[in-house]
């Protein structure tokens, strides 16, 4: 490459870190000069209006994977709060479905909405929903091959969750508001009354599941996270793993197994 | 369905029309994918996906592939592009001419280029990694834009044709997005249509667009405007009869609403062709 087209690459890539920083921060653009609309815009109302654009789209990606936190403060509340949240953590993501990973903890930090600390929780369940709404389909389970690992290396067995499977410990009974938000829906909007909670969030098959655990069906997928390894599940859950796994299997938690030799 | 040949006015698939094509089976010739909305490995998106491609021809579009970013390509956006190639077998792949990302932050955005020599050499030696990568040509659209640059040194059109002569690739042409920046920028769109490499247009896009004080905007949330339908007529004039799309993503209607606008765009090439 010439020195003069390195020159000219180099003054695209400053135009476009400048642009950016403009759209989402309004910082001065130098690096290329923005003409007067020939229809009588100025040249800031031009980029306005691409900054509206950005705004808009992580606004309206926002909104559809935080529809319930979006129930529950309002629309044009919701709106101004993915405003700040957009100017705040601007896209680093190459894809749109990846952007809002954050938005709860930014809640649990936004003044605005201290006074509603179910929040950051809700936000939470929707963000697992959405991972397990995109999650791979996982093959069916092998039972032929896991009997045969079993009788044959059940020591080398290593357990995979589901894909995208969430375990998340609510404070809330997040799980009630979220079925009051869906068409199908009780009619009554629930209490959100502290509460601890033990949410499985996965996607079994087309369907996304949100389900409370048992104590015992929470320390055992816990265990799993730890250490995917059937030895570790039976150290730490002894006889409990018996009538454990089978539902795990039969429910989808568990979609699958490898075998280390 | 492998989608071997694509004629007629398709529609833009939208997963709101997702239960309506599946339970009614409408008779439209083919359906153009928003690539982005299927990156995601599973779900219901593949699931849907994977019904209405055994039944109908389909296209890929996508809008985030950043050709213009001068930060490099991503591997793993074309690796699942070429998986997804794959799987639901497109009659092809189009993209747009823009950027969207810098080395920090992306804007999920269609992003205008100054028109200068380094651009179009910029441009056209990503759209030709992206052709090496996928084995096949693709297809470029023109955007809409709202601003224009004191440094461009030749008009878009010069700029659309030089890329695509250098990547020797085919063209998307939205006439929309002609009309909108024409509004804006006070270009004249029969020298726009005039100037392009009609020769390598193998799509057309139709979408509705919003007045926003003196701006015109490209919101895909409207029906078709009349002066669109009218640079309609005069494009297929000039390319005679191309495949041609009714986009819409904003405040999106009944599929009969899109099945209208269909018609309209089909009844006005009938009347180029029986003029002609």
């Amino acid at each position: 490459m010439q020195p003069d087209d390195i020159a000219a690459l180099q003054q695209l890539a400053q135009f476009q870190q400048q642009f950016l920083d403009r759209l989402y921060f309004q910082q001065p653009l130098t690096a290329l000069t923005v003409n007067r609309a020939a229809c009588g815009a100025e040249a800031e109302q031009c980029l306005e209006t691409y900054r509206g654009s950005l705004y808009g789209g992580l606004n309206k990606a926002l909104a559809e994977i935080y529809p319930v936190c979006r129930q529950f403060v309002g629309e044009t509340f919701f709106s101004a709060m993915a405003d700040r949240y957009i100017s705040r953590y601007p896209s680093t993501v190459e894809r749109l479905d990846d952007y809002g990973q954050s938005f709860a903890e930014f809640l649990a930090c936004f003044e605005p909405v201290h006074t509603l600390p179910q929040l950051p929780t809700l936000a939470r369940l929707e963000w697992a929903w959405h991972r397990a709404f995109h999650a791979a389909q996982p093959a069916p389970f092998d039972f032929d091959r896991f009997a045969d690992a079993c009788q044959h290396n059940s020591g080398g067995i290593q357990f995979q969750l589901a894909p995208e499977l969430t375990l998340l410990l609510a404070e809330y009974p997040v799980d009630l508001f979220w079925q009051w938000h869906q068409s199908d829906g009780p009619a009554e909007m629930p209490a959100l009354t502290e509460m601890e909670l033990p949410l499985l969030i996965f996607r079994p098959g087309v369907q996304v599941h949100i389900e409370r655990l048992e104590k015992v069906a929470w320390q055992f997928l816990q265990q799993l996270q730890r250490d995917p390894s059937l030895n570790g599940l039976c150290e730490v859950l002894g006889d409990q793993v018996t009538p454990l796994l089978p539902q795990a299997i039969e429910r989808g938690w568990i979609s699958g197994f490898t075998v280390e030799l | 369905m492998t989608s071997e040949v694509i004629s007629g006015v398709g529609l833009g698939l939208r997963s709101c029309h997702y239960q309506h094509i599946l339970a009614e089976q409408p008779v439209v010739p083919w359906f153009e994918v928003m690539t982005d909305n299927y990156m995601g490995a599973g779900g219901q998106p593949h699931h849907y996906l994977q019904q209405i491609a055994a039944q109908y021809p389909l296209t890929f579009h996508g809008v985030g592939l950043s050709l213009g970013s001068v930060r490099p390509l991503s591997d793993s956006y074309l690796d699942r592009l070429a998986e997804l190639i794959d799987i639901y077998q497109p009659a092809w792949v189009s993209e747009h001419l823009c950027w969207s990302a810098n080395t920090q932050h992306n804007s999920h955005d269609l992003l205008p280029m100054p028109y200068t020599e380094a651009a179009v050499r910029h441009m056209s030696e990503r759209i030709s990694q992206v052709q090496e990568r996928l084995g096949r040509r693709i297809l470029v659209e023109n955007l809409s834009s709202y601003v224009t640059f004191a440094e461009s040194e030749m008009t878009e059109w010069e700029y659309i044709s030089e890329i695509c002569q250098r990547a020797d690739c085919d063209l998307l042409l939205d006439i929309n997005n002609i009309h909108v920046s024409a509004v804006n920028h006070g270009f004249d769109a029969r020298e726009y249509l005039a100037g392009m490499p009609l020769a390598r247009v193998r799509e057309m896009h139709l979408a509705g667009y919003e007045v926003q004080g003196d701006l015109l905007l490209d919101s895909h949330s409207q029906p078709v405007h009349p002066p669109v339908w009218q640079l309609y007529r005069e494009a297929v004039a000039l390319t005679g009869p191309v495949p041609t799309l009714i986009e819409w993503d904003n405040d999106i209607p009944a599929f009969s609403v899109l099945e209208q606008e269909a018609r309209q765009a089909q009844q006005i090439c009938q009347e180029v062709a029986d003029a002609a």
